[in-house]
C-alpha cells in the first residue's frame, strides 16, 4: 500500500489486477467497478476505485503476456482476479496456464471468477454461494462481468481474503 | 501432497458441468490420487450442505462409499484386511488403493450431479 500526497492529506492506494485469456472481459469487469477507466497505450487499463477520502483502489487489467506490468505490480498487488469465459473451453484452459504462473511467482490471494456475461447459471445458485474456497489465498466464483453488483461482490470477497490474511 | 490450484479447478468444473473426472485424474500418482479423494470429498459435503441444508443425506453418501469399499473386500483384499483402509494402503497395496479411490471419487462425483442437477 502506497501513500499518495493529495491536498488535504495523505491518500493510501492499494493495487489489485485483474488478468485474464485473450477475449476475457476485463475491461467491462473494470468499467463495472469504477467508475474512472483509462486505457494506457501500452494496452492496459486502469480503474481509480475510490473506497473513502483516505484509500483509493488502483485496479489494473493486464494481459498475462505482459511481463513488464507484472513487472512492475506483481510484487506490490495487494491481490488478483483470473476472469475467463465459463463457456470457453479455450478461455478455462488460458485461466489454468494464468494461476499456474502467478501462484508459482506471487504469494498474493486471488480470485478465480468464471464470467458468466448474460448466460444463466447452470446449476443452484446456493451450490455455488459463498464462494468455494480452493486454498486458504484462493477462491473460485462466479460472475457477470458487466453487472457492477456482480464485480463488486468480487472485489470484496478479495477484500474479505485480505482482512483475514491481516489478522 | 497439496493438489496445484488448476488441477483442482480442473475438478471443480468437472463436478459443476457434471463431465466425466476419470480424464483429469487417471494419470495421478497414488498419493495425489488420495489428495483427489479428500479434496472431492470436502466439496461433496460443501455442495451437499448448500443445496440440501439439514436434509443433506451425509449418512446415505457415506454408506454408498462403504458398499464399495465392502464389495472390494468381498472380491478379496490383498492386505487380508476386514475393512478397505484407502490411506493406510496406499504405500502396501497402491493399485489397490488406487482402484477403490478411483471407484468412491465417481461415486462422490454422482452425488454432486444429483445435489446440483447436472
Amino acid at each position: 500500500m502506497q501513500p499518495l500526497l493529495e491536498a488535504g492529506g495523505i491518500q493510501r492506494v492499494g493495487e489489485i489486477v485483474i488478468v485474464g485469456p485473450p477475449g476475457a472481459a476485463k475491461q467491462p469487469f473494470l468499467s463495472a467497478l469504477c467508475p474512472q477507466v483509462e486505457i494506457t497505450n501500452q494496452d492496459i487499463i486502469l480503474g481509480y476505485l475510490p473506497i473513502h477520502d483516505e484509500l483509493m483502489l488502483y485496479c489494473y487489467g493486464i494481459s498475462y503476456g505482459q511481463g513488464f506490468a507484472w513487472d512492475l505490480v506483481g510484487r506490490k498487488m495487494l491481490g488478483y482476479i483470473v476472469i475467463f469465459d465459463w463457456f470457453d473451453d479455450t478461455a478455462f484452459a488460458g485461466s489454468k496456464e494464468i494461476v499456474e504462473f502467478t501462484a508459482s511467482y506471487f504469494s498474493a490471494p486471488f480470485i478465480i471468477a468464471a464470467d458468466l456475461s448474460d448466460r444463466p447459471l447452470p446449476i443452484p445458485e446456493s451450490a455455488v454461494r459463498p464462494p468455494i474456497g480452493l486454498s486458504t489465498m484462493s477462491k473460485f466464483m462466479f460472475c457477470r462481468s458487466s453487472k457492477p453488483a456482480s464485480v463488486r461482490k468480487v472485489v470484496i470477497t478479495l477484500l474479505d481474503m485480505l482482512i483475514e490474511k491481516l489478522e | 501432497m497439496a493438489l496445484s490450484i488448476s488441477l483442482k479447478l480442473d475438478i471443480i468444473r468437472a463436478l459443476l458441468t457434471g463431465t466425466a473426472m476419470e480424464p483429469i485424474i487417471e494419470n495421478l500418482r497414488a498419493n495425489d490420487i488420495l489428495s483427489v479423494h479428500r479434496f472431492v470429498w470436502e466439496k461433496t459435503l460443501e455442495f451437499g450442505i448448500k443445496t440440501r441444508g439439514r436434509h443433506f443425506p451425509q449418512e446415505e453418501l457415506q454408506s454408498r462409499l462403504r458398499s464399495i469399499s465392502q464389495a472390494q473386500i468381498s472380491r478379496g483384499c490383498p492386505a487380508d484386511l476386514k475393512n478397505c483402509q484407502l490411506y493406510d494402503c496406499y504405500q502396501q497395496q497402491p493399485e489397490c488403493m488406487r482402484a477403490m479411490a478411483l471407484q468412491q471419487i465417481e461415486a462422490m462425483c454422482s452425488a454432486v450431479q444429483d445435489y446440483l442437477n447436472v
